[in-house]
C-alpha cells in the first residue's frame, strides 16, 4: 500500500521477516519518490538495520544523507516527537516532499501506555501538518496482546479489519459472509478476545454468523467451547457457521458430539451459499 | 446403577444369565443394550428368536476400543435412552489376547464404573468366561463388581468386592518404565511450546500430519490438566509412540477419574483428558510420592490402518 503524508500506520511482528513487506515499499518509494527516511531504532543497532535495509534492495551508501538510521538512546515520547518533526522541518527545508518516519516503539515498555497514548497523538498531529508520514513498529514479543490490539487499532491507516492482533492468534472482521476470520493458534491466551469477537459478531449481524476457520492451526477444547457456547446461545433461525474447518478439527468436534449442537454448522469446505 | 459380574464356563450357563435378563428387560419396557463376543451374540440371538429384534446390540471389540471410549459408548446410551429411568446393559469386554497392560486397563474401568456411572439408572451385568478369560480376570471380576449372579436377576454381594477408589489406587502404584536414555526432551513453561515440542517430535517421527495434530491437542490438553511449568520426554517403542509429561511444581493428587466421562454442557476440569483418552491408546496418570506426571501413547508411524 504506497503512502501520502499524513498516513500514520503500524506493523506488528514477531520477527524481522515481517518487517519487510510494510517497510520495504515504504523506504523504496520514499527514496525513488521525494521524500527523505528517517528509521529510529531503540534497541537494534543501526548497523543491523541497514544491513536490513541492504537485504531488502536499499542502496544505503547512494540514499546518505537522505536515509538515516539513528538510535536516539532515550525513551521519552516527547523527545522523539521533537527529534521527528525537526527532521521533517529539515526535510521539507532542504526540497524534499516529506520525511517517512519509521520507528520500533519498543521504549514503551519500559515508559508505560500512558507514554505511547501521548506520542501517538502526538506525532499524529504532526503528520497531519502534512510534513510527514509514519509506520510504527510494534515487536509481539514484548507487547502485551491486550495493548497491542488496542494501539493498532489508534492506527487510522492501518487494517480496519482486524480486530485482534496477538502473538498466536490474529482475528479479523469478514463483510462477506459477515463475521470473522481466524489465523494462528487458540488456546487460554486467546480465549478472552474470542469470546469478545464472538460476541461483538453476533450482535452486529443480523443472520448467521461465519467464522472462516481455514488458517487456524490449533485450537484447543476452551476455545471449541467458546465457539459452541456462542453458537447456542444464539436465538432460533441464526447459526454459528463454521467453515473451511482444518480435518483434524472437525474430527476432534464430532469426536466430542459438539457437531449436532443446535446453532453450530461446521463443514471442513467452504459453507453452502457462503460466496467464497 | 446395579453393577453385577457373572462368571460363565458354557454356552447353557451364558444362556441361563442373559436370556432371563433380556427378556425381563424388554417385559418390563426397557432398553436393552448387549455388547459382547460375536459368538454369544449369535447364541443369544438364536435363542431369543423374534425377541432379539427388540435388542440393541454391538460386537464388543467396536463398543469403545479403549476404556475411556468404552465408558463413553455407555454414558451416551444411558442418555440417549434415560427416558425410561432403567436401562439394562449386558456387557462382555474383550479379555483373551490382551497384553498384561490392556488386561490393567480394562480392570481398572470396570471398577471406576461403579464411580462413573453411579448416578444413572444403568443395570449392567458383565460376564466373565472362565474358559477363556483367565483366573486373574475372573478373579479380578469379583473384587470390581459389587454385585454377583448366575440367573440374570438382581445378585448377591461380592465378599471380595473392593472399594473402587482403594483398586484404582492399587492399580496406579505399578510403576512406568522409565523414560529412556536418548528420549527427546523440553521444558516447557508456556503451553503452547508443548504442543511444538510434541507435534514437531511426532512429525520428525513419521507421524503423518493428521495424527501428529490430534497427538499435539492431547499433549496440549494433558499439560493444561498438569499445569506448566513441566518437562516433556518423546521416544519411540515398538509400534508405539510415547509422550511423557511430568509436572515441575509440588504434586498434587490428581482425580483417578478424571477424563473418563464425556464433556457436558459446563465445563470441568477432566474434559481435556478425555480428549486425550480419546485420542491416544494408553493414558497413564501418577500423582504418588514428588512426582505428577500423565504419559501417553499412540501408534506409531508404521501403523498399517487396513484399509
Amino acid at each position: 500500500m504506497s503512502m501520502e503524508p499524513g498516513d500514520h500506520r503500524s506493523v506488528a511482528y514477531s520477527d524481522e521477516a515481517e518487517l519487510e513487506p510494510v517497510l520495504a515499499p515504504f523506504v523504496l518509494d520514499g527514496l525513488t519518490g521525494r521524500d527523505k527516511v528517517l528509521y529510529l531504532t531503540d534497541v537494534t543497532h543501526p548497523a543491523v538495520v541497514t544491513g536490513l535495509l541492504r537485504g531488502w534492495g536499499v542502496d544505503t551508501e547512494a540514499h546518505a544523507g537522505r536515509l538515516d538510521v539513528v538510535r536516539l538512546g532515550t525513551s521519552d515520547p516527547d523527545e522523539i516527537v521533537t527529534h521527528v518533526a525537526e527532521a521533517a522541518r529539515q526535510a521539507v527545508g532542504e526540497g524534499y516532499r516529506a520525511l517517512r518516519f519509521t520507528g520500533e516503539m519498543s521504549w514503551a515498555v519500559r515508559e508505560g501506555t500512558q507514554s505511547l497514548t501521548d506520542f501517538e497523538t502526538k506525532i499524529q498531529a504532526l503528520f497531519d501538518s502534512g510534513v510527514a508520514m509514519g509506520v510504527c513498529q510494534y515487536d509481539r514479543r514484548l507487547f502485551p496482546p491486550a495493548a497491542l490490539s488496542e494501539l493498532l487499532r489508534m492506527h487510522r491507516a492501518a487494517d480496519v479489519t482486524l480486530e485482534f492482533d496477538g502473538a498466536l492468534l490474529r482475528i479479523r472482521r469478514v463483510a462477506q459472509p459477515p463475521g470473522i476470520e481466524l489465523e494462528g493458534e487458540i488456546d487460554g491466551h486467546g480465549l478472552g478476545e474470542l469470546t469478545r469477537a464472538l460476541a461483538s459478531a453476533v450482535r452486529r449481524e443480523r443472520g448467521d454468523v461465519h467464522v472462516d476457520m481455514s488458517r487456524i492451526t490449533f485450537i484447543d477444547l476452551s476455545g471449541l467451547r467458546a465457539l459452541v457456547d456462542t453458537a447456542s446461545a444464539l436465538e432460533a433461525g441464526r447459526s454459528l457457521v463454521l467453515s473451511r474447518v482444518p480435518e483434524h478439527v472437525a474430527q476432534l468436534i464430532r469426536l466430542i458430539g459438539w457437531d449436532a449442537v443446535p446453532g453450530l454448522r461446521v463443514y471442513e469446505g467452504d459453507a453452502p451459499g457462503g460466496n467464497r | 446403577m446395579i453393577h453385577q459380574a457373572c462368571l460363565y464356563g458354557s454356552d447353557e450357563e451364558f444362556l441361563g444369565m442373559a436370556v432371563p435378563f433380556v427378556l425381563d428387560g424388554l417385559a418390563g419396557g426397557e432398553p436393552v443394550l448387549v455388547t459382547t463376543t460375536s459368538r454369544n451374540l449369535e447364541l443369544l440371538g438364536e435363542t431369543l428368536g423374534d425377541d432379539a429384534g427388540r435388542v440393541d446390540h454391538a460386537e464388543t471389540a467396536y463398543f469403545g476400543r479403549r476404556p475411556a471410549q468404552r465408558v463413553t459408548a455407555f454414558v451416551r446410551y444411558w442418555r440417549r435412552n434415560s427416558g425410561r429411568g432403567r436401562v439394562r446393559v449386558l456387557a462382555e469386554p474383550v479379555w483373551q489376547g490382551r497384553s498384561t497392560r490392556d488386561v490393567l486397563a480394562w480392570t481398572r474401568m470396570e471398577s471406576a464404573l461403579n464411580l462413573l456411572l453411579a448416578g444413572t439408572g444403568i443395570w449392567m451385568i458383565c460376564p466373565y468366561d472362565t474358559r477363556t478369560a483367565g483366573a486373574g480376570v475372573a478373579g479380578n471380576a469379583l473384587r470390581t463388581h459389587p454385585l454377583v449372579g448366575s440367573d440374570g436377576r438382581i445378585g448377591r454381594p461380592c465378599p471380595g468386592y473392593a472399594e473402587p477408589l482403594a483398586f484404582l489406587g492399587e492399580c496406579d502404584a505399578e510403576p512406568l518404565p522409565a523414560v529412556p536414555y536418548g528420549a527427546a526432551g523440553s521444558d516447557i513453561t508456556d503451553l503452547s511450546d508443548v504442543r511444538r515440542f510434541v507435534g514437531g517430535q511426532a512429525r520428525q517421527r513419521g507421524l503423518s500430519e493428521e495424527r501428529a495434530a490430534l497427538l499435539a491437542v492431547a499433549a496440549h490438553e494433558a499439560a493444561r490438566y498438569l499445569g506448566a511449568p513441566l518437562t516433556a520426554s518423546v521416544w519411540e517403542s515398538f509400534g508405539a509412540l510415547v509422550c511423557d509429561l511430568r509436572r515441575a511444581g509440588a504434586p498434587y493428587a490428581m482425580d483417578p477419574l478424571a477424563g473418563f466421562l464425556p464433556p457436558g454442557p459446563d465445563e470441568r476440569p477432566g474434559d481435556g483428558l478425555w480428549v486425550a483418552r480419546q485420542l491416544c491408546d494408553h493414558v497413564d496418570m501418577r500423582s504418588a510420592g514428588a512426582k505428577c506426571l500423565v504419559r501417553l501413547q499412540v501408534a506409531g508411524p508404521r501403523l498399517q490402518e487396513g484399509q
